[in-house]
């Protein structure tokens, strides 16, 4: 008796079951139809246009490392510009693998890449900001220090667009925190393209992986011989969002195609919503100069609380 | 022939599909893929004694 299982849409071996779609793909197929749902989401929210100056986030972890072999692959039927921009948090044992493999795969694609440090901007790495700090939750630092370098990064580069490795699994958690924590005008800024503030202090996010679950990512990359780390950080444990990813997958076992629903829901509200509703009004933080609806930005706030300055 | 779980050794289960070893395992097919034989593997995929299994963790936390 043969023990393999074949494609849906073809005589090959299966590599994956996608529960949610109720079949099962090959190798070429299933990587095929990664890619085009790429393709799609850029055209689904015009992520992307001829000659835009492209901003990669790029961790070195799978979501990332995917995201830029894939707009790189782009970028030969799409005329556009890629830099990658990594952040080095400071997090021993935990950043320098992925760092490497960033590194390594953003000179293997010919990619412009430029590393920002916590350490040399904030004057403390993750690891000393948690230091005695156990039960505090890292994310809240290293979220918004990561989002404010990145931010101040791109417009130093002269970066349009910053695409993220956000994947169909964290945008459900992300959705459905910001219902658990009652922060409507934050959910409604969420999306595939970044928020409804246009400023030009804010280098628009775009979300080209926002339509693959995380596991299809992780998939894709070893399928492609794409070299990865598969590792947790060390200060995951401190997150809400650990507690959601763990129900939210216990649902999509349950009932397939969960994640793709809270999604698509989302989306459908959003756009029966007035967009004047959700828009706050900005202004620059005197600190720093970035962007913030407050005199000085959460940023310099967090970096005043440990005893700096952002330089 | 041997079963792996994140590299590290795991009694073999013969008989029985992926999926059914990950729910024998309690891991969640979410954050995790199966590899038979160095190749990933659809949850319907029946394991023989003479298969080398190895469950890879790819989903985390950060």
């Amino acid at each position: 008796m043969d023990s393999k299982v074949s494609c849906s849409f073809c005589k090959s071996e299966a590599v994956v079951t996608l529960a949610y779609a109720n079949n099962r793909m090959c190798k070429k197929h299933f990587c095929e139809y990664a890619e085009k749902r790429f393709r799609r989401t850029v055209r689904e929210f015009s992520m992307l246009k001829k000659h835009d100056f492209v901003g990669i986030g790029l961790s070195g972890g799978k979501d990332s490392t995917v995201l830029m072999h894939l707009l790189h692959s782009l970028s030969k039927s799409l005329p556009i510009k890629l830099v990658a921009i990594t952040i080095d948090e400071g997090i021993s044992g935990y950043r320098t693998p992925s760092l490497n493999i960033a590194i390594e795969q953003a000179k293997k694609l010919g990619i412009v890449h430029k590393i920002y440090s916590f350490k040399k901007v904030y004057g403390h790495s993750m690891d000393a900001v948690m230091k005695g700090k156990p039960e505090e939750a890292a994310c809240s630092y290293c979220g918004v220090f990561r989002r404010h370098l990145l931010n101040k990064a791109c417009k130093e580069l002269g970066v349009q667009k910053l695409a993220i490795g956000h994947n169909l699994d964290d945008v459900a958690q992300t959705v459905l925190m910001n219902i658990m924590r009652n922060e409507p005008q934050r959910l409604l800024r969420f999306g595939g393209v970044s928020g409804v503030i246009e400023d030009e202090g804010f280098v628009p996010r775009i979300k080209p992986l926002m339509r693959i679950p995380e596991r299809e990512i992780g998939l894709y990359a070893i399928l492609k011989g794409i070299p990865i780390k598969f590792q947790e950080c060390p200060y995951a444990y401190t997150a809400m969002r650990q507690l959601v990813r763990v129900q939210l997958n216990g649902m999509e076992e349950k009932y397939p195609g969960t994640k793709f629903r809270i999604l698509n829901s989302f989306l459908a509200i959003k756009e029966n919503v007035n967009p004047t509703a959700t828009r706050a009004t900005l202004k620059y933080c005197k600190n720093c100069g970035e962007p913030t609806s407050t005199q000085v930005c959460v940023c310099c706030r967090l970096v005043e609380k440990l005893g700096g300055k952002t330089n | 022939m041997g079963l792996t779980l994140n590299g590290k050794p795991r009694k073999h289960i013969a008989g029985i599909s992926c999926g059914q070893l990950l729910k024998k395992l309690k891991i969640s097919r979410e954050e995790c893929i199966v590899k038979v034989n160095g190749k990933p593997a659809a949850d319907e995929r029946k394991i023989s004694a003479k298969d080398n299994v190895e469950v890879i963790t790819i989903v985390f936390g950060g």
